[in-house]
């Protein structure tokens, strides 16, 4: 009797590390394909060049526009979302109770929000731009992307002021201060590790997302030199080039996957970070 | 107190008013965002809607240039990987969030979920580029012979020899989703309080008896969510599942290594074509709606199953 | 300095959802001196302590009524100018909260958004409110590190200096001295005996002890109900009400 629990205890063990170890090697065979693959098509000129004769075809040339384009597309939907969520969530943990009906209410729309799959807001995005007549543009890629990643720097940036604690809040301001003094000037410092947490995940999921700029910011062989311009970005370039039949041009795929996540990673990394150096007026 | 303070006072009321407005605006926009989006996808749609809405959905020819948009196989192709991945993905899921919550060292626990939560964050076009370079010649090259050879059943064969397919899309989709499982479900073994877990363990059962009779018994509705979720997350998801299913129009997959073209990736694939024919523009806004839609039910009933156990507990 | 009139609580009640904490408190607090505010704890001192300046309504679900009397103005009234009301007061909280900012900005944060100083003036300013509460000559040499740097003592007569810097006329302590080792606590308690010439004192304690050593008068509250208001010498020497006699005797757990 005892022998047979034993026996199904171990089964079910060994089936439990059958999936672990299932999914830890899927996990880690992605960015062992991404190394494998993207160190082989790495050189100086991939990095630092831009392609010659069209991104389809022409063997020539690197993936610059492209780093560079997700860098500025990145940054510019991060510095949009920033001030966006920065307004919410100040509004909702200081000039309202954090838990009062309306906070929750923003709260809850700002998970629905989440829950959104990128493509629609792409979709969003393009019916917009249909009926205002705007072409593809980095800065309607920016502007879609923005609110792509706005869910989740607003939620990253609500746990923390929602961490800050309540006598700070009261010594504030028992001195006298307006709730704008006292966010600006007292909260902001206290919150500021994540603060940075915040950005750094949206800046994350903003450069790895190509659904929502597919259609809003297109593509282009050039660098980013305008706002009203079409601009290239990584995802985006391992997902046309990977589909040219041309072995040079696959190689600028493999090189920006490999660019991509490492990028991606580093941010990933870095948000998890505990900001030590920031956090120098911090109390804890 | 004198007059400095009161000037002063006065100025910063009025930034201060000013503000509070401003962001009281920014945070009511949240609500009319979610609104603009519903409405503008419908809307957008509704010449199409009102025009046939059974012919759509449940059409199956898409010939946008004779006006004939049926979504079914579409819509098919997102259900049929979306289930395929999570029939992966939870047993998987399941068996490694036990692993981590009952098994595991607490830190050792922590550190792996930590790396699933940072590998699961790479681009999902990174996740696509893994199942072109790995699982489609996988899938071409071993498991549709194998299987095809082993097992004659319908779900197995198909003349779809490139590997590209419902199964590729459906694996790259499990992956991508796992992490978010293991964590859901991790989280809902884990709340599972210590003396319901005591008294079986004193009563000389197996660890594993405690969790297939107490755990499992109790986390069900919470895993129930965990995948109500996971179904949300993994039918939205477009890139990977565009660069590795195949993605053929007029084709009802059958076969789990036939193609198939799930609705994220007819709406990023075509969207570049549909500006000069009105109607084509509004069944791909459909397309999106019925994403939004879907994903939105899903989430909401995963949510609210998630908050009434919360409530249960308290 | 100090307020100008006694300060008049009239049937002030104060409840946290269906709870109610404070029971229709009348008191005449005197504008001299140190007033103590005492009782066991969970009585609602702090809560009455946190009327005056109104900072209760930084909690969720609380209700106040009645009226609170401060240079003549009911403070309770919708129409008060809080700003104007908490630059009157200085509140040190049980544990010092420090804010996030250097030693030096603490001191002349609260000034600073009422005033706009020049660097000097701030010099000045900081340098006076921290050789008031002795603090000056330990920290001098490192204004500008973090005040989370320092030790608990020094954080509690920092954020005193910090209440000082904007010139109120009522400090409010709410058990200042509980979270301090001993050594700091004496230091505290002399700064609020040289304080109580120019300023309004209101102190909450449930410390019988500390209230004997700094009282002028004193108030004792059970179970959110006034019990006793009278002058230190009398209160200690001569109860009236039969809950004072047991709780002086140490009967009512402190
Ligand atoms: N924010 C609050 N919400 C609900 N109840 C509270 C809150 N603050 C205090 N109380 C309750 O009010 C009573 C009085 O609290 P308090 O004024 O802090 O007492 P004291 O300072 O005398 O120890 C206590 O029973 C306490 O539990
Ligand atoms: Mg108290």
């Amino acid at each position: 009797m005892i022998s047979a629990k034993k026996i199904e205890e171990k089964i079910f063990k060994i089936l439990m590390y059958i999936s672990f170890s299932l999914l830890s090697i899927a996990l880690v065979s992605i960015i062992a394909v991404v190394f494998v693959k993207g160190l082989g098509a790495l050189s100086f000129k991939m990095l630092f060049s831009v392609p010659q004769g069209g991104y389809y075809l022409g063997g020539e040339g690197g993936i610059l526009n492209a780093i560079l384009g997700s860098i500025a597309i990145g940054s510019i939907a991060t510095l949009l979302s920033f001030l966006y969520a920065f307004c919410i969530v100040f509004y909702i943990n200081v000039y309202r109770f954090s838990k009062s009906q309306f906070s929750r209410s923003v709260r809850f729309f700002l998970d629905i929000l989440w829950g959104i799959p990128s493509i629609v807001y792409g979709a969003f995005g393009f019916g917009i731009m249909l009926i205002f007549k705007i072409p593809a543009s980095l800065l309607a890629g920016a502007l879609t992307l923005s609110f792509v990643i706005l869910p989740i720097m607003a939620r990253t940036m609500d746990e923390t002021l929602r961490m800050i604690p309540f006598e700070m809040k009261q010594a504030a301001y028992s001195l006298g201060a307006t709730r704008f003094e006292i966010s600006y000037k007292v909260i902001i410092k206290q919150a500021f590790p994540g603060l940075l947490t915040a950005i750094l995940l949206a800046f994350g999921r903003g450069i790895g997302d190509a659904a929502s700029i597919l259609m809003t910011a297109s593509y282009t062989d050039s660098l980013p030199t305008s706002l009203l311009r079409p601009v290239a970005t990584l995802p985006l370039c391992v997902f046309f080039q990977l589909s040219t039949p041309f072995k040079e041009v696959q190689e600028r795929g493999y090189a920006a996957a490999f660019v991509l996540t490492i990028l991606m990673l580093l941010v990933s990394l870095l948000a998890r970070l505990s900001f030590k150096s920031f956090s120098k007026y911090v109390v804890k | 107190m004198d007059e400095l303070f009161f000037l002063k006072l006065k100025k910063r009321r009025k930034v201060n008013r000013f503000v509070r407005r401003f962001s009281f605006l920014m945070s009511l926009s949240v609500f009319c965002l979610f609104i603009l989006i519903c409405l503008m996808l419908f809307g957008s749609s509704f010449s199409l809607l009102r025009k046939d809405v059974f012919g759509v959905i449940f059409g199956t020819e898409w010939l946008p240039h004779q006006e004939k948009f049926g979504l079914l196989y579409f819509i098919w192709g997102s259900i049929y990987t979306t289930l395929l991945a999570l029939i992966i993905s939870v047993p998987i899921s399941l068996f490694t969030a036990i692993l981590i919550s009952e098994y595991m060292p607490k830190k050792l626990a922590m550190n792996t979920k930590l790396i699933f939560d940072v590998l699961s964050g790479v681009s999902p076009v990174v996740y696509g580029f893994w199942g072109v370079m790995a699982i489609v010649p996988l899938t071409r090259n071993f498991i549709q012979p194998f299987l095809a050879d082993n097992l004659h059943i319908k779900l197995f064969l198909s003349d779809n020899k490139s590997g590209f397919s419902v199964f590729s899309a459906a694996i790259v989709l499990a992956v991508m989703v796992s992490p978010l499982m293991v964590s859901i479900s991790e989280e809902v073994l884990r709340a599972i309080p210590f003396e319901i877990r005591q008294a079986t363990m004193s009563l000389g059962a197996t660890k594993w008896e405690m969790v297939k009779k107490v755990l499992l018994k109790k986390g069900a509705t919470g895993i129930v969510a965990a995948i109500i979720l996971s179904f949300s997350r993994t039918v939205g998801e477009t890139m990977a599942v565009l660069m590795v299913a195949g993605c053929q129009m007029s084709k009802m997959a059958i076969s789990a290594f036939d193609p198939a073209y799930p609705l994220p990736a007819l709406i990023a694939n075509t969207f570049g074509e549909t500006m000069s024919i009105p109607l084509y523009k509004s069944a791909i806004f459909l397309a999106a709606f019925i994403l939004l839609i879907l994903t939105l039910a899903s989430n909401l009933f995963g949510w609210s199953i998630l908050l009434r156990i919360e409530e249960e507990k308290s | 300095m100090g307020a100008k009139q006694p300060i008049k609580i009239e049937n002030l009640s104060v409840s946290y959802g269906n709870q109610k904490v404070l029971k229709s408190i009348n008191l005449e607090i005197p504008e001299k001196g140190i007033t103590v505010i005492l009782g066991p704890s969970g009585c609602g001192k702090s809560t009455l302590l946190k009327c005056f300046n109104r900072i209760i309504e930084l909690e969720e679900n609380v209700e106040v009524e009645g009226k609170l009397f401060v240079d003549g103005e009911d403070v309770l009234h919708p129409k008060t100018d809080l700003i104007v009301l908490r630059k009157k007061m200085g509140l040190l909280l049980q544990k010092p909260q420090v804010l996030p900012m250097s030693i030096y900005d603490n001191v002349a944060f609260g000034a600073k958004i009422h005033k706009n100083m020049k660097k000097k003036e701030a010099d000045e300013l900081v340098e006076k409110e921290l050789r008031k509460v002795n603090l000056w000559d330990e920290v001098k040499e490192r204004l500008k590190s973090p005040a989370d740097k320092l030790s608990i003592g020094q954080q509690q007569r920092l954020c005193l200096a910090r209440g000082l810097a904007v010139e109120p006329e009522i400090i409010l302590g709410d058990e200042p001295t509980s979270a301090l080792d001993p050594l700091s606590a004496e230091v505290i308690e002399k700064q609020f005996l040289n304080l109580k010439e120019n300023y309004t004192i209101i102190l909450v304690t449930h410390m019988l002890r500390q209230a004997k050593r700094l009282a002028d008068f004193v108030a004792f509250i059970y179970l959110g109900e006034l019990v006793e208001f009278n002058s230190a010498a009398e209160f200690f020497s001569n109860p009236k009400d039969e809950r004072t006699k047991r709780y002086l005797s140490g009967l009512i757990a402190g």
